[in-house]
């Protein structure tokens, strides 16, 4: 027993020396809810750590952001150790409903070619050209000045819904 | 009497003042009885107090451990979260988990200081007023325990004790002095007359003397 008490007075005696100590851990943590700034609410595991309100995500990727639904679980810490400064950071799993990359430049898949999107103008390829060109020849050889080439080919109507760029 | 225990003859004990934190106070009392309760010591001009946390007697002399307050500062706070709150409601939150009232001597600046969030994992009291000055407010702010119980937090303003008094003994390379006086009214946050800062003070009292070591600031 006296070794018991010894250790617990030694205990709080570092305790004392290094006050914010606690706040060193990571506290895994269930998403209550995100808000609309994108920042969390949590609730610990550990009944010793409180609710925080508003923690911002560090997702460790600058110029990403997410948003996640309610139930994902990641860990709770605070930078530097400081009570002030609660973050969320290293997803153990949560359901993304959306991820935004901004960065000059997006490569996916070590690809070269720029990405077309929705609305995005159409360009006839090489062979399409060459039958224009020859249709319009044929159909002004009959009635002249009656064909005209068209400068597009038409739009993007349609894409993957769930990517956006 | 030169230190004594709810009128009670102090035959023998230390009384430890630091600068930041809780006194103590271990003595040994003339009395068969075990003491308990609130305390009050005086020593010298001293009146200080406090709260027994352990005692016991063992033939015909009582023994004690007096801590300052109310001894609630080993007690547990938290869990709890605060946004955009005054650095004093936490702290008044801390001092009542812990049973003890903030000084009305406080640093204002540092009591009105504002807090953008503070999440309070569950901690000793003490603790907790340390994060939270370690965190929001100036470095040299400290919290202890005054002698009439209350706490108070803030910057020393190094006054002058009045104290008059022998130097007996100088260790410079502990940086602690040991002295001798009548009234050993010097208390952590107070200078010698040779400018010199009081971090923390210690007195031992026996059935002979009463001899006074201060722990200077480094």
């Amino acid at each position: 027993m006296s070794d018991d008490r010894a250790k617990k007075g030694l205990a709080s005696f570092v305790r004392g020396l290094f006050p914010t100590m606690q706040y060193l851990g990571r506290f895994p943590s269930k998403i209550v809810q995100q808000n609309a700034d994108g920042t969390l609410e949590l609730q610990p595991d550990d009944n010793t750590v409180p609710a925080p309100s508003k923690v911002p995500i560090r997702l460790g990727l600058p110029g990403a952001s997410v948003k996640v639904q309610a139930g994902g679980r990641i860990l709770l810490g605070f930078e530097g150790g400081d009570p002030r400064q609660p973050i969320a950071e290293l997803w153990d799993m949560a359901t993304v409903t959306e991820l935004k990359l901004d960065a000059s430049n997006i490569i996916l898949n070590g690809g070269t070619l720029q990405v077309a999107r929705q609305s995005d103008a159409v360009g006839a390829a090489a062979s399409m050209q060459v039958w224009i060109s020859s249709v319009t020849t044929a159909l002004n050889s009959l009635a002249p000045g009656s064909a005209v080439p068209p400068t597009d080919f038409g739009t993007i109507s349609g894409g993957a819904s769930g990517v956006k760029a | 009497m030169l230190f004594e225990a709810n009128g009670l003859p102090v035959v023998a004990g230390s009384l430890t003042l630091p600068r930041t934190g809780v006194w103590t106070a271990d003595l040994t009392v003339d009395s068969e009885d075990a003491m308990s309760g609130d305390v009050v010591l005086k020593l010298a001009s001293l009146e200080l107090h406090g709260v027994v946390v352990r005692s016991g007697a063992h033939r015909g002399t009582s023994f004690a451990r007096v801590v300052g307050g109310k001894g609630g500062y080993a007690k547990l706070f938290g869990p709890k979260s605060y946004d955009a709150t005054p650095l004093h409601v936490v702290l008044e939150d801390v001092a009542s988990a812990a049973g003890e009232s903030l000084s009305q001597t406080s640093d204002q600046g540092i009591l009105n200081a504002q807090l953008p969030r503070w999440v309070a994992v569950q901690q000793q009291c003490s603790s907790a007023v340390q994060s939270l000055l370690d965190a929001a407010a100036p470095d040299d702010a400290a919290w202890r325990v005054l002698m009439d119980g209350s706490t108070w937090v803030g910057q020393e303003s190094w006054r002058a004790s009045p104290m008059v008094y022998d130097l007996l003994e100088e260790s410079p390379e502990r940086g602690i002095v040991k002295i001798s006086s009548d009234d050993p009214s010097i208390l952590p946050g107070q200078t010698l007359d040779d400018g010199r800062k009081a971090d923390s003070v210690v007195h031992r009292v026996d059935a002979r003397r009463l001899r006074t070591s201060i722990w200077l600031t480094t």
